[in-house]
Order: structure tokens, then sequence, then C-alpha cells
């Protein structure tokens, strides 16, 4: 299985080209998704396989993340998938960031920032071998107090592996969990993920949309009055 | 050559493929009223997050339509200048991985383009350069000489609202559902457009602007004092009133220019009144007037792919990296046409 893997669901855009578990090639470029992830491609391929029809699969993030990032990178694959007559599997930010990680003290928590004082959070069973298991166990989105609630109740020690930077401050120096936090997917984590995951129907590419996209200001507005 | 055109510039998702510049073979358009219906306008991350959705279908809609495949495509043109930034990066997003899927060339192209090409596309003319092109929609409204393919000079542009904008604006107040246009005159062809005496801000200025934000305020404010006033009549009173302003400045343009071939485009073009009355105005000068076809006067991928070709004539094919914004200047000329913003 010949996989695309793209990803612009933070600062960084990747772009990386799979044949089973191994990893042909991939190439990030830091900043705005928009003017760079169709490039990326572009100058990738040729260096990894002949030409975009030998992809079979493509893996995208559908978040959680940039809202425009997402939006670009999601229409960027089922446009592409719909050319080329290929399936698309729809990747979670937080399964390939929590992935490649091995702990056997706990479950592993993937979490990233989501406004107004909130966490996306997914949480994560471990294998007897430490590795985490797709799907998570549960996963939405909740209040960072509630967040840390949850932190405490926790059995054994958690592994916390945050998408950014936003909460380092506060969970760092914690004791009864371990922390790490990463500003960029890992081409291995999307592998990973993609291999552990089915393909979207044909009918389910074209209506994809990126998980998470949080409601409108106005949306909102409507809701609470 | 065949074209497709996508364009996700605002509340429209849409897509068309033209043949050689002139004939359309399809044309689907997406609208998105019902998602917006409830807030009285357009939500810009509601209206993102339904390209994103319809896309896919509305591009292989406008294919089936033309009865082709991707593999019959020649180019694929996109609006990626001008309209609402999180709606056209999903436009874009897809036609660059059209093009670099079927190794096609993209053409990037400027929303306002695709709005003058609409003129010319879907009838046997001679293209009429140079004549004067009243664009007038929810977001734009101006007034511009085409000199040539791609190369126009700006005359005229409104210092604050577009005239569509104002429709919507009323619309809302009165309650009329969304987009403003087709309520408003509906409603004014039961109304007296002698009703009430709205301001025309800058008609008897010796410039070529226009300025609606009075008149916007005027007509609200005459809502506001009085609840129970006709709303026939104030659609009617207003609508002349934007009639009045827009036939005085395009014919006075037209004059001072010595253009004798005016076209008009955009949303509003499809206002009825507007019409007639600047058909007479042409008819009594002995100016020719341009309409686009119905159907091309929404924002629409067709009218994308149309300009798309004959401005992929004068210049080579834009590379992956284009990127979407809001505004941007038009035409080769690298025409600016709204004012400085006073928050810097």
């Amino acid at each position: 299985m010949r996989v695309l893997l793209i990803d612009t669901s933070g600062p960084y855009s990747l772009a990386a080209v799979a044949e089973g578990n191994q990893l042909l090639g991939a190439c990030t470029a830091r900043g705005r998704p928009a003017a760079q992830i169709h490039e990326l491609i572009r100058r990738l391929l040729p260096t990894v396989i002949t030409s975009v029809d030998d992809i079979e699969h493509i893996g995208v993030t559908t978040g959680p993340g940039s809202w425009t990032g997402l939006n670009i990178g999601v229409t960027a694959a089922k446009v592409l998938a719909q050319v080329q007559q290929c399936s698309v599997i729809p990747v979670s930010a937080l399964d390939a960031l929590a992935i490649t990680q091995n702990w056997d003290k706990g479950r592993v928590w993937g979490i990233c920032k989501a406004h107004r004082k909130r966490v996306y959070f997914s949480v994560y069973g471990v294998s007897s071998t430490g590795r985490p298991e797709l799907p998570s166990v549960d996963s939405g989105v909740i209040a960072f107090d509630s967040f840390q609630n949850r932190l405490c109740q926790e059995v054994g020690t958690p592994l916390i592996v945050e998408y950014g930077q936003a909460f380092a401050t506060s969970l760092s120096n914690s004791e009864t969990h371990n922390y790490i936090s990463r500003e960029r997917l890992l081409p291995e984590g999307m592998l990973t993920a993609v291999n552990d995951l089915k393909p979207l129907q044909q009918e389910q590419v074209m209506a994809l949309v990126p998980d998470y996209m949080q409601p409108s200001l106005a949306e909102r507005d409507i809701k609470t009055s | 050559m065949l074209i497709l055109g996508i364009d996700t510039s605002c509340d429209d998702t849409s897509a068309g493929v033209v043949e050689n510049g002139q004939d359309v073979l399809s044309n689907v358009i997406a609208s998105q009223y019902s998602a917006h219906e409830q807030f009285g306008g357009i939500v810009p991350m509601i209206a993102a997050r339904e390209h994103t959705k319809k896309i896919s279908y509305i591009i292989q809609a406008a294919l089936d339509k033309a009865q082709i495949t991707f593999a019959d495509l020649d180019a694929v043109a996109v609006s990626h200048h001008q309209g609402l930034l999180l709606s056209l990066v999903v436009g874009v997003s897809a036609a660059k991985s059209i093009a670099l899927a079927r190794d096609i060339p993209l053409i990037g192209m400027h929303h306002l383009e695709g709005h003058i090409y609409s003129n010319i596309m879907g009838r046997d003319l001679d293209l009429p350069f140079p004549f004067l092109c009243l664009t007038v929609a929810g977001g734009h409204t101006l007034l511009l000489k085409i000199v040539g393919h791609g190369r126009y000079e700006l005359l005229g542009f409104t210092r604050d609202d577009a005239a569509g904008e104002v429709f919507d604006k009323l619309a809302r107040r009165l309650g009329l559902g969304f987009p403003g246009g087709p309520a408003v005159e509906i409603l004014a062809a039961q109304g007296d457009p002698n009703a009430y005496e709205f301001p025309r801000p800058l008609l008897n200025q010796p410039n070529f602007e226009f300025s609606f934000s009075g008149l916007k305020t005027a007509v609200i404010q005459a809502v506001e004092r009085n609840p129970q006033a006709n709303p026939a009549d104030l659609c009617a009173s207003f609508q002349q009133a934007v009639i009045d302003l827009l036939v005085t400045k395009t014919m006075r343009v037209a004059k001072a220019q010595r253009l004798s071939r005016v076209a008009l485009a955009g949303g509003v073009a499809l206002n009825g009144p507007l019409r007639k009355a600047l058909q007479v105005e042409c008819d009594s000068a002995n100016y020719q007037l341009f309409f686009p076809p119905r159907q091309l006067c929404m924002d629409n991928g067709a009218m994308i792919a149309g300009a798309g070709y004959f401005l992929y004539k004068l210049r080579d094919s834009d590379p992956l990296t284009i990127e979407a914004r809001a505004n941007a200047p038009l035409g080769e000329l690298g025409i600016r046409y709204r004012p400085e913003s006073k928050y810097k």
C-alpha cells in the first residue's frame, strides 16, 4: 500500500510518501500551509516514486490544529483523491502524536490547546509492549481544570503528549505524570496511525470535512441566546 | 481549450467548464443561503466549512454536466484574489490539487476579472474594447475602463459601502431574509419610488465616486422612526436612489471618457429596474449596453474559466505556491480600488 501523507494542522506543513511500514521520503516546511503543501508534494514525488498516479491512499490530518490549515489540507487530500480515484484515510493529529510513544507506567494522553481555556484530548490504552493502541478509549474537548482533575484520578503515571506548547508551564513540573510536547507531527506517527485505520469509501471522501472545526462566534451567540 | 473554473470567494461554491473562453459547457452553483439566513448575513467560518463540504460534489457535477472527465481538462482557473480569505483558500486548494494531479496549468484569477469577462462569454460578440464596466455587487462598486485583455483603468469606486451590501442591510432590517437584493427588488415593485426622498450622496459632485453609507443610514433611520411605514414604499424609494446614483455616475463617466460601450457586471446587475434605467439612458445617448447572461451575473465558476482562458493567453500559468488574498490589486496595472484603511 503506497500512501501519501499530508499534515497542515500546525506551523509546519508535512508531505511524506510511504510504502507499507517504510517511509520512502518526507519533507516539511515551516509556515503557511496554503502556499506550501501542494508545492511540497510536487517536489517530493519525483524523488521517491515516479508520479502521483502511483499513490494508492492519502492520509491526512483532520484535527485538532489550525482551522485554516486543516481546511486547506483536507480539501487538498479529498480533491487529489477524487482526481486520482484513490481513497483517503483521515488521521487525528492526537493519534499521530501519541502513537510514536512508548510508555508502560500508565495510559497515554494526547492533548492540544482549544480556545477559551479548554483542551482537546484523546486517551489511549497501551499494549503489553508499551505502544499506545488505536482507537482512543476517550476523546473530546474539556475545560483545562477538568482535564487536570481527570489526570489526578489516573491509575499509574500517565504520559501527556502535547501538540504545541500551550500548557508547558502548567504541566511540566507535575510529579504525577510525565510530560512532553511537540511542535510538529512526525511522519512516522502519521504512518503508524494510517496503518491502523481504515480508508474511507469514495462517497465518504467527497463529504469529508476536518474534525474539530469549532462553531463560529455567530453560531455560539445563537446557541447561547 | 477546456478550462475548469472554480469560485469560492464568498458564499457560493461554484465550478464551471468553458471551452475557448466562450462556450459555457456547465456552470454549477451551490448557494449557502439556508446556512446564513438565520444570521442575516454571511458568516465567514460557516461559509468556509460549507465550501469544504461541497467542493468535491460541485466540481464533479460541473464535469458530469459538461460530459467530460478530469483527463479532458487543459487548465484549471480559480479565484484566488478578492473575497473572504477563509473561503478563497478552499477553492485554491482544490484547484491546486487538480493542477498537480493532472499536470495542467493553474491560472490564478482576480474575482472581479471574472465579473468583467462575464460580458464577453456565452455570446458571439466582437470583443468590445475599450468599454466602460460598472461592476456592482455585495463587496464592491466600481467603474472600470476595460482597455484590453487584463488591462483596466479605475475611473470610480465607492468610498464606503458597496451597493449590494446596502441592499442586504435594508433587507435584514426589514426581515426580508438573505440575500437582500432580490427580496428588496420584489417588494419595491409594489411600492412608490417617490414616497421617500432619500439622499443621493455625491450625485452632483464632479467626481466619479460613489458613497452609499449615508443612504444606508437614512433608510435604516426611516424604518426605525416609523415602524408602521409601508416597506414596499421604503424599498422602492431606496432602490430608486441607488439606481439614480449608479446610472448618473456611469453615464457621466462614459461621456467624459468618450466610451460608447457600457457593460454591467456583478450580482446587482440582476436588478431589473437598474438594467431598464441604464438601457433607457444608453439608448438616448446612442451608447451600446451589454448585460451578462443572467446565470453569469452571480458569483460563478464559468466566468472564472472564461476569464482564465483570455488571461492565460497573455501570461504564463501560475505556480502551485499562489496564495489566496482577501484584497488584491486588479489587472496588469495593479489597480487598487479601495480607500486606504484608517485603522493601520
